[in-house]
């Protein structure tokens, strides 16, 4: 095993136990709804919900991270260039994260100054770590880059996911730049943060991912380069070809001028379309190796990645991505229930898929199956599944009462989270994340011990 | 927007973009499994897909604009699912990767 995918496996580590942590922050926030006056003036729903989203965005990013450490020196043929100082950048990101954490939760928030946007808190959502902690995630992207870059500089070679990933790497490095500037004019401000925001989701990240896969697609199931290249440069175009001015779907209702209405809903329109393509994608595979592989826990987090993505992105996104209808259901639960379903099959899928992956390298498993992910894999989707449904009749509930029928008041806004629609939403919401959060237990129980203690050596079928 | 024109059509859309959906999973197992039931499936649903498009084209406040929009994708998504297909069926036969059924 390379050294760089010990480094991995440190990320995964890291990874993973956050993911937990988002999850506690995410049950936390949930109960609110429930009962608003739990911890009143003790811990504010705002800081558990700082924590439950900033930390969805550490963790996935821990998780790229980590994959791409794993697949690089495979897929180059060489040990990564500068692992010390990607082991340093390693616990200087996990230390940031603590100290953070433990600033948002006993410190919370600050006078509005600029200590307060140093040291405690930026104020601006999904990038609240303080400024000196957004530099050092700012310099451990830059270290990453470095291994990227040096890593294929010193092999003198270079693949078609490896040249992707290096220009993707670009703008995901420039845009967290975005983070930095304290920006007084809110139109102008939520401009920029947009950039940031959707270009990292809905662009770097997506590309990112999709060379992740193709990584993953070769060494799951054997797929041939050229295959997973060509694909890797088409699905690539597309999603970028959408998602990049899919960015207006952000700019209805900040100040920008009106055209954005017409470019925000002509192109986040187009964006379920190339995720069809990938579901298509995941049926052909799923034949050609007639649902079996060497890793089926894998294979199967693959195949509801490109299922999750489709729906969480595409069906939930189609839904309220129209002017007209965004008007009325921008910012209520409806969005959240999106954002939920999209992250998870997106990203998190994957994520997890890479993992089994590498463990079954890390343990020399030859087949790896078993009992527990099978339920963890049920446990999990069903509670996203549950958590997204319920999310949505809860912002359905919002969208009617508080805004097309209250108007979008004050009193509306009160009236409309006493509604019985949406209270109940709130209760299925919390029950469904108990239930994603036993789980996540289990999938943590089976992490640990898969390898070691079932499946060894058992008969492989083959992975035609 | 009345509230109850809101909801009738963002379920709509919703669901026009899962059955377009179901009609690519179900072509491709068809495809896959050569066998025609699982095709008919998968034209039913894009049945279902033309059907809701046209009950937002008719019913729907949209405006005019994105009334276009919904037919152009229902086009694009029976376009989708045999484009993607054919593609992959020669990309992998041109790698020796021909699935067998």
């Amino acid at each position: 095993m390379y050294e760089s995918q010990r480094l991995a496996l440190k990320y995964f580590t890291a990874a993973i136990a956050l993911f937990g942590v988002m999850i506690v922050a995410g049950l936390l926030a949930a109960y609110y709804y429930i009962d608003p006056q739990i911890l009143y003036n003790v811990f504010d729903f705002s800081t558990a919900k700082i924590l439950h989203i900033d930390v969805l965005i550490i963790w996935l990013l821990m998780g790229f991270f980590g994959a791409v450490y794993w697949f690089l020196p495979e897929e180059l043929g060489q040990e990564t260039v500068g692992l010390g100082v990607a082991k340093v950048a390693f616990y200087v990101l996990c230390a940031a994260v603590l100290v953070v954490a433990g600033v948002f939760i006993f410190v919370q928030y600050g006078t509005s100054d600029e200590f307060s946007l140093w040291f405690i808190n930026q104020g601006r959502k999904y990038v609240e770590a303080p400024r000196w902690a957004a530099l050092g995630i700012t310099a451990v992207v830059l270290v990453f880059m470095y291994n990227v870059i040096g890593t294929a500089l010193k092999a003198k070679k270079i693949t078609g996911v490896v040249a992707v990933l290096i220009v993707d790497l670009v703008p995901l490095f420039a845009l967290y730049l975005i983070s930095l500037p304290a920006i007084t004019n809110m139109s102008v401000d939520l401009y920029w943060w947009w950039w940031l925001v959707h270009m990292w989701v809905e662009a770097t990240w997506e590309v990112l991912i999709g060379c992740i896969m193709a990584l993953a697609l070769m060494q799951l199931l054997g797929t041939s380069r050229r295959i997973v290249e060509t694909w890797l440069y088409i699905e690539v175009a597309l999603v970028l070809g959408t998602g990049i001015l899919g960015l207006g779907h952000h700019y209805f209702w900040i100040g920008t001028p009106k055209y954005w209405l017409s470019i925000g809903g002509l192109f986040s329109a187009f964006e379920p379309l190339p995720l069809l393509g990938m579901v298509v994608h995941a049926v052909y595979d799923s034949g050609v190796h007639r649902m079996k592989a060497t890793n089926r826990p894998a294979f199967y987090w693959v195949m509801a990645e490109a299922f999750g993505n489709f729906i969480g992105a595409g069906v939930w996104g189609f839904m309220m991505t129209l002017p007209q209808i965004n008007l009325f259901s921008h910012g209520t639960q409806w969005t959240v229930s999106h954002g939920h379903f999209a992250f998870w099959g997106a990203y998190g899928c994957g994520v997890i898929a890479v993992v089994y992956l590498a463990l079954q390298k890390s343990r020399s498993v030859s087949y790896m199956d078993g009992t527990a992910w099978k339920w963890s894999f049920a446990l999990l989707n069903i509670g996203l599944v549950g958590m997204a449904g319920a999310l949505l009749v809860s912002g359905m509930a919002q969208a009617f009462y508080e805004r097309a029928i209250g108007g979008s008041t004050l009193q509306a806004f009160i009236q409309a989270q006493s509604s019985p629609w949406f209270m109940q939403g709130m209760y299925a919401r919390f029950g469904f994340g108990i239930l994603f959060a036993v789980g996540y237990v289990i999938l943590v129980y089976n992490l640990l011990t898969v390898g070691r203690r079932e499946a060894v050596g058992a008969a492989v079928p083959a992975a035609t | 927007m009345s509230s109850v024109e809101l909801l009738k059509t963002a379920g709509l859309l919703g669901v026009l973009v899962l059955f377009g959906g179901g009609y690519g999973v179900l072509y491709a197992v068809g495809r896959l499994r050569r066998q025609r039931s699982w095709l008919q499936g998968g034209y039913a649903c894009y049945a279902v897909q033309v059907l809701i498009a046209g009950v937002l084209v008719v019913t729907s406040p949209l405006a005019v604009g994105w009334k276009l929009l919904i037919v152009f994708s229902v086009f694009a998504y029976l376009a989708i699912p045999p484009v993607t297909w054919r593609y992959l069926e020669r990309t992998h036969h041109e790698e020796g990767e021909v699935y067998d059924s």
